[in-house]
C-alpha cells in the first residue's frame, strides 16, 4: 500500500495541472472539473494493481479521466436530447427577429488580432450551455472530427450538427451584444 | 414560376443553416445557388455569413481555457488528503 501511495502522490504532483486543463476544455463547471480529476486519482489509486504498465502513467490517467467525462455527460444529459430550434432568433416566417439581426462586425480582417475581440469570444464561449460548450471545445480545441465527438458524447450526428449550429448562433449574438455594442 | 420561386427563396433561418453547413461540407449546386441569391438580397444573412467565417477562424486559433496555478495547488492538496483517507479505509 505504501508504494501505491507514493506512486499516486507523485502522479498527483506531476499531472494534476494538465488533467485539469483537459477536463476544463470539456466541462465548464469548475467544481465539476475538480471532482472529475479527483475521482480520476482515486480510481487510479484503487486500481493501481490493474495498471499493466503497457502504457505510460500519463496515458493511463488520461484514459481514466476520459471515461469519467463520458460518464458525466451521459448521466448529466440523459433524456435531454430535445430538438434545438433556434426559434428565439427567427420569427414564424423564418426571418431574423429585428433585434437579433446580424449587424456588420466592421473590419473583419483584423478582428482575429484584436485581443478584446478574442477575450469577448472566450467569455461568450464560457456562457454556452454545457453540451454546446463541450462540442465546440472538442471540435475546435481538440480538433476531433464529428464521428469521434459523437462517439465520446453519445450523440447522433444530426443532433451534433444542431448543437454546433446552435452554439454558433448564440456566439454570434453574444459577440454582437457584448463586443460590437460596447 | 411559383415552384421556381419556392426553390429560390430561402428563409433566413434556412439560410443560416446552409451557412453553418457550408463551413463543414460542400453544398449541393442547388444549395449554393439558393444561398448566394439569398445573401445578395439579405444584408443580415450576408453579415451572418462573414461573421461565421471569422468566428470559425477565431475559435480555431483561440480555444484554450484559463487555468489558475494557485487553484491547481489547492486541488492537489485536496486530492492528496482524500487519497490518504482512502488509503486508511
Amino acid at each position: 500500500m505504501e508504494t501505491a501511495t507514493s506512486i499516486i502522490t507523485e502522479l498527483v504532483q506531476k499531472h494534476t495541472a494538465e488533467l485539469v486543463a483537459y477536463a476544463a476544455s470539456r466541462v465548464k463547471d469548475r467544481q465539476e472539473t475538480d471532482d472529475l480529476v479527483q475521482n480520476t486519482f482515486i480510481a487510479a489509486f484503487k486500481g493501481i494493481e490493474n495498471y499493466k504498465g503497457d502504457s505510460s502513467h500519463r496515458t493511463w490517467l488520461f484514459s481514466i479521466l476520459r471515461n469519467k467525462i463520458t460518464d458525466h455527460y451521459r448521466k448529466f444529459y440523459r433524456g435531454k436530447d430535445q430538438e434545438i430550434s433556434g426559434d428565439e432568433y427567427f420569427d414564424n416566417n423564418g426571418s431574423w427577429i429585428t433585434d437579433k439581426q446580424p449587424a456588420s462586425f466592421g473590419d473583419e480582417e483584423h478582428l482575429l488580432d484584436n485581443s478584446e475581440f478574442n477575450d469577448t469570444l472566450r467569455t461568450c464561449r464560457e456562457h454556452l450551455p454545457g453540451k454546446q460548450f463541450a462540442v465546440i471545445q472538442m471540435k475546435y480545441y481538440d480538433q476531433l472530427d464529428a464521428d469521434d465527438i459523437c462517439k465520446e458524447l453519445g450523440l447522433s450526428s444530426t443532433y451534433y450538427w444542431q448543437l454546433v449550429h446552435r452554439a454558433k448562433l448564440q456566439l454570434r449574438d453574444c459577440l454582437q451584444k457584448n463586443w460590437l455594442n460596447e | 414560376m411559383n415552384k421556381l420561386m419556392n426553390i429560390l427563396m430561402l428563409s433566413c433561418k434556412k439560410a443560416a443553416e446552409l451557412i453553418a453547413k457550408k463551413l463543414e461540407a460542400p453544398l449541393s449546386t442547388t444549395e449554393q445557388m439558393q444561398l448566394s441569391i439569398h445573401t445578395k438580397m439579405c444584408k443580415a444573412c450576408s453579415n451572418y455569413q462573414s461573421q461565421q467565417v471569422v468566428i470559425d477562424k477565431a475559435l480555431k486559433e483561440n480555444c484554450k481555457s484559463s487555468t489558475n496555478e494557485a487553484e491547481c495547488e489547492e486541488l492537489k492538496a485536496d486530492i492528496l488528503k482524500k487519497l490518504k483517507s482512502e488509503g486508511e479505509k
